[in-house]
């Protein structure tokens, strides 16, 4: 039985003086704040924010999270995006004390179990990819592509080429050529073969001394794995250029081949597809990528460096590749997320190979995609997506908020516009 | 956990039905010489008991002799969290649930979005807010290049040198391509020298960018600020701490244009830097500019109030290279973790964590000033954190703090600050509400006070 009281929105549910938290009074002597912060820097009333009991707000996100489909709730059988169960003793593990609760400016000393952790982290990561050098900074897949792209661009400044293409197929994800206007290349799309697969003529066509980066995804966005790479990895090479994986199907191929095995130079992880960082609706994602040893130098830092000190015991530091890129973001990365990733490998054990447990997933994105699979997207979907017809924008400005005479006007317009639809 | 939970009988059933004898048969189309001829070498499996042990170990190595005082600041605080959050956000009809592409599966997550962004508008004053960014460093470098189309000026960005070093850092990152000058502007007193910022801005500057409070925790005259970006038509970017927002104007009423902001104050685990979450809220005239996701409210086809992902054609996935930014998703679980934090704090609970905040920082400086040898290093008015200046170096006071079982930090020496004499005698000491009268008094008396 749907509680719809309580999914109003909470400015509708909120009464004046209700209350959830309260903090203890101040136990510092008593000064007038006009002494401590003259007025001038003080807003004359406390933001409008809704003023609610606790089981208000209780009784409001719980009665939202129903609304959800989830993969707790429901199948989710997603191609794109991987959606798979993660163990809860994961989400429990990330909240210890001495993870959840560490500041990112404690020092070295006193982090040292954190870093032990990252720092083999970075290990396993390098050695699913294949590639050994690893830097858990970018904050999400997206990053992840652009801090390579800026990598590699540093690797060419360093080697006094200027090279100004990335190419990349149209089945491309959004993120890589929007990563690569960012990171400041020219963006060049290149037409796939009729059956989904990089199109070795147009490729070549298109290779020339400009090219920096190839990008490709693998298995491909139809879900078809791209058996040309190699191919495609020497050609890039001959002309000078690099080739990067954008990981975001690498769930499927994890432990069976990996990109530095399959010509790739570089490469990300979406940590919340291939290991088991929650999705959460959206985020948080994190984005390490992993690159061959020469790109090692121009790593964004920092990553995590292990030493070995007089007496012999072991010590983790954090360090800056000698001509990194600089930080993608602040601090070290999506720390709670990123350390999911060990937990995951180390309970699955990429030993299992034919991972029963990811047998659907796996034909999914594999072994079904020559017939067809492309199609996965296809039905599912459309017939969730057709059961409700939303209309596109009307009311970006939240509720007691502004602009609310044009709300009104795009309200009315929209109701007129769903009558028609009915 | 297992994670192989098909039995072998299953496992045949499947591949049965769609037409396979092996399970090797489903990674034929990679070609053999492609394929791992190897187990891949990492460390062995765990069972879940196991792990935990493993991980408890881990943690316990991260923490010396038992609890530690926290007085750390710069740019991550140990603010207090309400359970209630925690009992929401590890809702698995929540944390397990699929970015919102499909409307129909995710109105729970989609209207508390929505609601983040109706809470970031009254927090900032500003006209509209995205559905969050990664942190608050590429939170600043999303507003800088919002400022650089919304001018058409692209090869100029002005920065106080009073912003977190760390966004500073991040900016120069994203910038170093596309060949922009990021002139950093000295602020040798704590804060800013308005004389000194209204000769470097220019009709070439796309957008000056301030902190306020700023790194040092001084506050900064805003207004004046803003005032000097709009004179050369620049905009005005404000990186504002959402806690000081309970006491302190807000971006809308001194006149910013973008405010962004670390968000890990409202309710998220300092968690050793990440994930946090990056708020960017703007004047509505920029909406077009934003990156990132946007939710909207609209009504079904039975009129039934309904949110949706707004202005998708601004995003990657649409516009692909001409997209506002390549952020794909939003920081959603982070983002909830501040909406409920916001939802429970409500006006009056906000205003009360940032006077607590006001008079305990305000309190430890007094307390911390009378020990010979330690002194404010800027005359400024300061919100929740402040520098000493300590005589004698301040890897001595760092080090007896430790040992009493207090951090302090960071010390300024780890970054530069141009035109600012004697960093590293200087570090950041930071007050939140959960700090005690006791707890503070003890620290002085273990710095010799």
């Amino acid at each position: 039985m749907r509680n719809t009281q309580a999914t109003q929105l909470l400015f509708e549910l909120s009464s004046p003086g209700r209350r959830a938290a309260v903090l203890p009074r101040s136990d510092v002597p008593d000064i007038p704040l006009d002494e401590l912060i003259p007025v001038k820097y003080r807003a004359a009333t406390a933001p409008k924010l809704p003023e609610l009991s606790e089981p208000d707000v209780i009784r409001h996100f719980v009665n939202l999270s129903t609304k959800n489909m989830s993969v707790d709730t429901h199948f989710y059988p997603l191609g794109s995006c991987t959606m798979k169960y993660n163990p809860k003793r994961h989400e429990r593990l990330s909240g210890l004390s001495g993870i959840v609760d560490l500041h990112p400016h404690q020092t070295e000393d006193s982090s040292q179990g954190m870093l032990s952790l990252l720092f083999s982290m970075q290990q396993m990561l390098g050695e699913i990819a294949g590639l050994p050098a690893v830097s858990l900074q970018p904050a999400a897949g997206a990053q992840g592509e652009f801090a390579a792209l800026l990598t590699a661009s540093a690797y060419f400044r360093d080697r006094g080429e200027t090279r100004t293409r990335v190419l990349f197929p149209n089945s491309a994800h959004g993120t890589n050529p929007a990563s690569a206007a960012l990171a400041g290349f020219e963006c060049v799309q290149l037409k796939s073969t009729p059956q989904g697969f990089v199109d070795l003529e147009e490729l070549r066509k298109n290779l020339d001394e400009r090219t920096a980066v190839f990008m490709v995804t693998n298995p491909n966005t139809l879900g078809m794995f791209e058996r040309d790479l190699p191919e495609v990895s020497r050609m890039v090479h001959a002309v000078g250029g690099l080739v990067y994986i954008d990981g975001a199907n690498m769930n499927a191929i994890c432990g069976i081949t990996r990109p530095g095995d399959f010509g790739g130079d570089m490469m990300h992880y979406n940590v919340h597809k291939t290991f088991t960082g929650p999705h959460g609706a959206g985020g948080p994602g994190s984005g390490p990528i992993a690159v061959r040893d020469f790109l090692a130098p121009f790593l964004p830092g920092p990553v995590i460096v292990q030493s070995t000190d007089a007496t012999g015991s072991i010590r983790y530091a954090l360090s800056n590749p000698d001509k990194s890129i600089g930080r993608v973001r602040s601090f070290f990365g999506n720390v709670r997320r990123s350390e999911r990733q060990l937990p995951a490998r180390q309970t699955e054990g990429c030993a299992a190979r034919p991972a029963g447990g990811s047998l659907h997933a796996r034909i999914r994105r594999v072994g079904e995609s020559d017939q067809g699979f492309a199609g996965d997207h296809g039905d599912g979907y459309r017939q969730a997506s057709a059961r409700l017809w939303v209309p596109r924008s009307h009311s970006l400005f939240p509720a007691g908020g502004r602009g609310s005479a044009n709300d009104r006007a795009d309200r009315n317009r929209i109701e007129r516009n769903a009558r028609r639809v009915r | 956990m297992a994670y192989l939970v098909n039995t072998p009988d299953q496992q045949r059933q499947m591949l049965r039905d769609i037409g396979v004898t092996s399970i090797s048969d489903l990674f034929a189309q990679i070609p053999g010489e492609l394929q791992l001829q190897r187990p891949l070498d990492l460390p062995p499996p765990l069972t879940e008991l196991e792990l935990e042990a493993h991980l408890r170990e881990l943690a316990a190595q991260n923490t010396v002799d038992g609890g530690r005082t926290c007085f750390l600041g710069g740019g991550a605080y140990d603010h207090f969290i309400p359970a209630a959050i925690d009992a929401i956000a590890t809702r698995s009809e929540f944390y397990t649930a699929y970015t919102p592409y499909q409307a129909e599966a995710s109105q729970g997550s989609l209207q508390a979005f929505f609601e983040y962004q109706s809470l970031i508008c009254q927090l900032t004053g500003l006209d509209v807010s995205n559905a969050s960014l990664y942190e608050g460093g590429t939170a600043v470098s999303e507003a800088v290049f919002m400022a650089m189309r919304a001018t058409d000026r692209h090869k100029k960005v002005v920065i106080l040198g009073s912003v977190h070093p760390e966004y500073r850092q991040v900016c120069q990152t994203y910038l170093q391509q596309i060949r922009c000058e990021l002139v950093t502007i000295p602020t040798p007193n704590g804060v800013t020298d308005l004389e000194l910022v209204a000769k470097t801005l220019d009709d070439q500057t796309a957008c000056l960018v301030f902190q306020n409070p700023n790194f040092f925790g001084a506050i900064e005259g805003c207004q004046a600020l803003c005032e000097s970006a709009r004179k050369v038509g620049a905009l005005a970017i404000a990186s504002v701490d959402p806690i000081s927002l309970g006491m302190l104007s807000r971006p809308g009423d001194y006149g910013a244009d973008i405010a962004v902001a670390e968000g890990q104050g409202l309710g998220i685990p300092l968690q050793y830097g990440g994930p946090y979450v990056g708020i960017l809220a703007c004047r509505e005239e920029f909406v077009r500019r934003m990156p990132g996701r946007l939710i909207g409210e609209t009504v079904d086809r039975e009129g039934r109030r309904t949110y949706v992902l707004n202005l998708q054609a601004r995003e990657q996935h649409i516009r692909r290279d001409k997209a506002t930014s390549n952020i794909c998703t939003n920081q959603g679980l982070m983002a909830l973790r501040a909406t409920v934090y916001l939802s429970l704090l409500g006006p009056a609970g906000l205003k009360e964590v940032a006077e607590l905040c006001v008079r305990k920082a305000h309190y430890a400086a007094s307390r911390l000033t009378a020990i010979p040898g330690i002194e404010l290093a800027f005359a400024t008015p300061y919100f929740k954190e402040f520098v000493i200046r300590c005589r004698d170096g301040v890897d001595g006071v760092l080090t007896k703090a430790r040992q009493a079982g207090f951090d302090l930090g960071p010390a300024l020496g780890k970054y530069t600050f141009p035109g600012l004499d004697r960093a590293d005698q200087c570090c950041l000491v930071a007050v939140t509400e959960k700090r005690t009268k006791q707890q503070i008094d003890r620290l002085a008396i273990a710095l010799g006070g």
